[in-house]
């Protein structure tokens, strides 16, 4: 099999993991003794999948979420909601355009439902994180930002052997969390079993030193996998997690608003290798997972969200031909009920049902203002199956690589208003199938071209056709939201969210200089969003009950463009090996008609450091954010900020082990920094000046 | 409400207990319920005609109690009545919340003014040892044959003038509310201080198939001010089964023996909305199905402290 890498193998820039995916498969058992520690190989900046360890990413993060895990990565920002809550967004993409997996499956959580909800997964319990662009995401599903896998002990295609651990533990000074954690590997030839806790907790922290309340957040992670190796080319990985979160939303709320979520997953995977010439690896994936997460405020349970998850993937690795290709095939049956009702949300209730008119206060309401508002439970609870294939195919020329990938995906979706009051219900005189059972197919298409011009210069080029089908809240959801203080209405006609996503990468090294630029553009057909309503005046409607601006969701034209560019020179010098890197990132994003889409990433520059030297490790990192330049109407502007980093890490190889010691610092100039992403900027503020230190003990 | 008397009232009321007029605090009947988040500050009076049962719950404390002992001026056993609400301007610089137990018999708008012959009890929070307690005046105290003091006689026209202006204030409704409705219960949200230049305050309507009407009042007249909102589950209302008790100057507590549930009913924003329910049976014990309610204590409103909807 030729591979991209074998073609670029006379190059100086780097190798491609990715496209030795197969070859892995094929030469497992060779590569299963050995043993690398502590070392991250680079991966091309090119990859369709960029893959990290996760040990490596959290000695640069800022914090625990996945989006502090992440946003040093060009082109990604995180969607962050107070310390606790971290989402990546993607080239602009936020939510739901932007897949977060465990594995091969689809994260049960809800975080890309609503700003507040964390996240459902912790990365530092994670052994790598994945970013996936490209034809390659659709594989996975249909996203317009790509995907994030995370990947755990069962998703290794070997078995544990001997007997590893490692513990480590950190802490700093205000608001900066305290972690420790341990986790132990034990295996044979033929049986393994590998457990890993870990704990974050942190208080309030400050900025500029004002202590921001509401800001505490606790986290325990657990995660144990048993390993069996069934037969010389099968090997089963049975799992089980845990994850408890509990977290304060720095609002403007005088009470406390708090958010207290725990999500359990249960599943395996089967990995079996060498089956045929042409079919040469099957990874099997089941699962079933179940969320729930509770809002109080003050005290009292004024929301309650449960999300049960079963799901099943198939992945195939084949060739054909001179073709390497990938089949996904998976099938997801997912139940959500919400529950709003202030102080009654300990439990699910079913309300009860009377002689009364369905809907007699919606219709009012309707009838009155002309919009159906609503005051019971915001949605009907819904579930759906969701079937959906996805391949890729590669063909790797002299010089060229060409992919080629498809997804189809079929969902039929439920809406069950038993849950609902029945004043509130929505009557069949507004919308007579609104609660009607709903089939939708997506298609998606994407084609790469990866070309090596010369020894100094590739480029890859993706051009992808992509469906998306709105998601229940996006088509149900009717009610107050308290996190964000709007008053939110979906719309249940929503189509399909259809988007033309252009990237190109250009990488030129020369000389221990590095050059990456990346340029994208996505026309979206039906961009959808939220957006504030006014009336024919310009003034924001505000809802009967609360007073807050109503927000529409709605489907329009738009655009969304940027680019990246990231310049590094290494060099050796005596001992050192230093690299000195400068990267910018611009985008925008427009709505046909006018106006801009919210919380687009504000321009920004970073410049670093990194200096490599014996058993030390150090960076310096310097970020200037420039103000929000790009509102979307009613958006406020977000002030620039400057942003400076500092780690240093010693590593030493013991009899016993490796020992591993570190101090880090952020927000080294204490700036009033400001994320232009995050709903409470104005009242949550990024972190001020945090040091921490910490170490770990690896066996 | 101003933040003071609000922290007064929160204050005052944790330690309320309940005692005869001049009499004891404290009682074995004194039970801590589950909690359910109702409004700080109201004291709540849950009264069965059936069963002539009846608790007081404290909504600060979580607490109810069993109001039926033998020695005390409100027991109402073996009695039947129907409990009502008064806001007394006492001296026209205060007022003072008061709980009248009416005998079941009585009907202003038949038997005219009140005599101490028409009820069984006058309630109110008495000051014992810089505590507030709740007590009761027994009906007899009013009989100007048994030397009831001027003062008394005065409550007593007091009375008899809120109950007239009730009957105004339910006059006014009927030439409003919609011709295929029939008027359950009713309640003009009163100020709960004296104040210079008064605003009237909403109207709330309920109608027999479980809606609310709003109306404000302007030149003795009344106008519907926003659409009916529909309590979830109540298709049936009678008058001497349902309730609407003062919470604040945005809302009520609505009590429907039907679904034996609270509903709090207020305005935040703009409209008033059903905000939230409150089972009866979550606070009060379950073979207890009351009939009537009354409440008293300025009820502290939540969303003063929630800075996302004023």
């Amino acid at each position: 099999m030729i591979t991209m890498k074998m073609v670029m193998k006379s190059s100086a820039f780097g190798i491609s993991l990715f496209l030795m995916v197969p070859a892995l498969y094929a030469d497992t058992l060779s590569l299963e003794t050995i043993t690398v520690e502590g070392v991250e190989v680079d991966d091309n900046a090119l990859d369709y999948t960029i893959s990290k360890k996760s040990e490596v990413l959290s000695k640069t993060a800022k914090g625990e979420t996945l989006g502090d895990y992440l946003e040093a990565i060009p082109g990604i920002e995180n969607a962050s909601y107070g310390p606790a809550v971290g989402r990546p967004v993607v080239h602009g993409m936020e939510g739901y355009r932007v897949g977060i997996l465990q594995g091969d499956m689809v994260l049960n959580d809800l975080s890309a439902m609503s700003q507040d909800h964390a996240v459902g997964l912790t990365p530092k319990a994670s052994k790598r994180l994945e970013l996936i662009k490209g034809p390659s995401t659709l594989l996975y599903g249909t996203y317009s930002g790509g995907v994030i896998r995370a990947l755990g002990e069962e998703h290794e295609e070997t078995l544990l052997t001997g007997t590893h651990g490692e513990i480590y533990i950190g802490s700093g000074t205000t608001g900066t969390a305290t972690n420790y954690g341990a986790k132990v590997e034990v295996g044979d030839h033929n049986l393994s079993a590998f457990i890993h806790h870990f704990h974050t907790e942190s208080d309030d922290y400050e900025s500029a030193g004002a202590r921001i309340k509401y800001s505490d957040t606790k986290t325990d992670s657990t995660h144990v996998v048993l390993g069996y190796q069934a037969s010389s080319n099968q090997l089963i990985k049975l799992y089980v997690d845990n994850l408890e979160k509990s977290y304060a939303i720095p609002n403007l709320t005088p009470e406390e608003t708090r958010i207290e979520m725990e999500q359990r997953r249960y599943g395996g995977v089967l990995h079996t290798q060498s089956l045929f010439d042409i079919l040469y690896g099957i990874r099997t994936e089941l699962q079933y997972s179940d969320y729930r997460h509770y809002e109080t405020e003050g005290g009292r349970y004024d929301g309650l969200f449960d999300q049960e998850q079963s799901s099943l993937s198939t992945l195939f690795h084949f060739d054909i031909g001179s073709w390497e290709g990938e089949s996904r095939i998976s099938f997801e049956h997912n139940k959500l009920r919400v529950c709003h009702e202030h102080g009654e949300c300990k439990e699910f209730s079913t309300p009860v049902r009377t002689s009364a008119e369905d809907g007699a206060s919606l219709l009012s309401y309707y009838e009155d203002r002309g919009i159906p508002y609503a005051h019971g439970h915001p949605m009907p609870d819904t579930s759906y199956n969701l079937f959906s294939t996805g391949m890729t195919l590669k063909k790797v020329l002299e010089i060229d690589e060409l992919s080629v990938a498809t997804n189809i995906q079929y969902r039929k979706l439920k809406a069950n208003p038993d849950n609902m009051q029945e004043t509130w219900l929505m009557p069949a005189s507004i919308d007579p199938d609104y609660y009607d059972e709903d089939e939708k197919f997506a298609a998606s298409l994407s084609v790469g071209w990866w070309r090596v011009w010369s020894d100094t210069l590739n480029s890859q080029l993706s051009l992808s056709y992509l469906e998306r089908l709105a998601s229940s809240q996006e088509l149900f959801w009717n009610g107050f939201h308290h996190a964000t203080e709007s008053y939110i209405i979906g719309d249940r006609d929503l189509d399909k969210e259809r988007s033309l996503n252009i990237d190109l990468d250009v990488q030129y090294t020369l000389n221990g200089f590095e050059t990456i630029a990346g340029l994208y553009y996505y026309h979206f057909d039906n961009y959808i969003y939220q957006a504030p309503l006014a009336d024919a005046q310009g003034n924001v409607t505000l809802d009967p009950f609360h007073l807050s601006p109503v927000w529409q969701m709605r489907e329009v034209g738009a655009k969304v463009y940027g680019a990246t560019l990231e310049e590094s020179y290494t060099h050796l010098f005596f001992d050192h090996k230093l690299r000195y890197g400068v990267a910018f990132e611009l985008l925008r994003g427009e709505l046909e008609g006018g106006g801009n889409i919210p919380r687009m990433a504000p321009f920004n520059t970073t410049l670093s450091v990194n200096d490599s030297y014996k058993d030390f490790k150090a960076s310096l990192r310097y970020k200037i954010v420039d103000e929000s330049r790009y509102e979307a109407d009613n958006e406020t502007r977000t002030k620039g900020y400057d942003w400076l980093s500092a780690s240093l890490s010693w590593e030493k190889k013991l009899s016993s082990g490796t020992l591993e010691l570190w101090l880090k610092g952020e927000n080294l100039t204490d700036s009033i920094a400001r994320n232009h992403l995050s709903f409470l900027k104005a009242s949550a503020p990024l972190t001020g000046r945090q040091v921490s230190v910490g170490g770990s003990f690896k066996f | 409400m101003p933040y003071k008397l609000s922290m007064l009232i929160s204050v005052l009321v944790t330690t309320m207990t309940f005692s005869g007029c001049g009499g004891d605090s404290g009682s074995d009947n004194n039970v801590t319920s589950s909690s359910v988040d109702l409004p700080d500050g109201k004291t709540l009076i849950f009264y069965d005609a059936k069963s002539s049962k009846q608790y007081s719950y404290d909504t600060e404390t979580e607490r109810y109690t069993q109001m039926n002992v033998a020695e005390k001026n409100y027991d109402m056993e073996g009695k039947s009545g129907n409990i009502f609400t008064w806001f007394d301007p006492t001296n026209g610089t205060a007022i003072d919340q008061k709980i009248i137990m009416f005998k079941d018999t009585y009907d202003y708008s038949v038997d005219g003014n009140v005599t101490y012959d028409d009820f069984h009890y006058l309630g109110h929070f008495h000051t014992e040892d810089d505590a507030q307690v709740f007590a009761a005046h027994s009906a007899s105290e009013f009989d100007p044959d048994n030397n009831a003091s001027v003062k008394k006689l005065a409550a007593l026209k007091r009375l008899s003038s809120a109950l007239n202006e009730r009957e105004l204030q339910k006059e006014k409704i009927l030439e409003v509310l919609p011709a295929d409705k029939v008027l359950c219960n009713y309640y003009q949200i009163e100020h709960t201080e004296v104040e210079e230049e008064e605003e009237a305050l909403p109207y709330i309507a309920l109608t027999t198939n479980g809606q609310i009407y709003i109306y404000s009042e302007n030149n003795e007249t009344l106008s519907q001010i926003q659409a009916p909102i529909q309590l979830e589950g109540v298709t049936e209302c009678k008058e001497d089964e349902s309730a609407i008790a003062h919470y604040s100057e945005e809302g009520v507590l609505v009590f429907s023996a039907q679904t034996q549930k609270l509903y709090l009913v207020d305005s935040h924003g703009d409209d008033f909305h059903q905000h939230s329910t409150f089972t009866i049976s979550r606070f009060l014990p379950e073979d207890f199905t009351p009939t009537q309610m009354a409440g008293i204590g300025e009820g502290e409103h939540d969303h003063d402290e929630d800075g996302y909807e004023e």
